[in-house]
């Protein structure tokens, strides 16, 4: 049993998450599925912050569940987090599009690039995770 | 394994320390501003769902 270690979770995952915030910016404005309501000046700081919500959820997971995850690598492990806390936010929404269809509208497209790009917020966390370790 | 020995043991298997703890709350803290991000709840906070709609798009997130 290791030593948890809360800080480095956090700090990683918030490291990581402000770069994959960055990203999903970058890989949304080129494919172009929505159009955006706010100008990329206000949503920079926007997708930064949302971005380090999320990786830090994950860098968290990844630091108290990461020893007992039955997958090889740090990579492999943080996909595996990042999808699974990705569907913890997003089954609720299918519930609620069941619940109020008007209200809550589902977008395959968008939900596809949502659950790769999840796959990425793992892939750039679990590489932090490798460097830092060696 | 003798009193001082299992003590020390216990020490090194700790988790629950003070700064463990205050990173926990702001761990529930982001848990918390990721539903309102997502979810809404504009009467608790208002302007975040909506600052945030571009986001939960581009994330794939359910919006209206």
């Amino acid at each position: 049993m290791h030593a948890v270690d809360l800080k480095r979770g956090i700090s990683i995952g918030a490291y990581g998450g402000m770069v994959w915030g960055l990203v999903v910016l970058a890989v949304s404005a080129y494919l172009k599925f929505f159009a955006f309501d706010f100008t990329i000046l206000h949503d920079i700081p926007i997708f930064m912050a949302g971005g380090a919500g999320m990786g830090l959820i994950v860098g968290a997971f990844m630091e108290v569940l990461g020893e007992r995850l039955p997958f090889e690598g740090a990579v492999a492990k943080g996909i595996v987090l990042s999808v699974a806390i990705w569907l913890v936010f997003f089954i609720p929404g299918v519930f609620l599009h069941l619940i109020k269809p008007d209200r809550y509208t589902v977008e395959i497209p968008l939900h596809i690039q949502g659950l790769f790009l999840a796959m990425v917020l793992g892939m750039i966390i679990g590489g932090l995770w490798k460097k830092g370790r060696d | 394994m003798n009193g001082r020995e299992k003590a020390e043991r216990l020490g090194k298997d700790r988790v629950l320390t003070a700064e463990n703890i205050i990173h926990a709350l702001v761990l529930i803290g982001f848990a918390i501003f990721m539903v309102f991000v997502i979810y809404g709840l504009d009467s608790v906070v208002p302007g975040i769902h909506d600052a945030f709609h571009d986001f939960r798009h581009s994330a794939g997130f359910l919006c209206h």
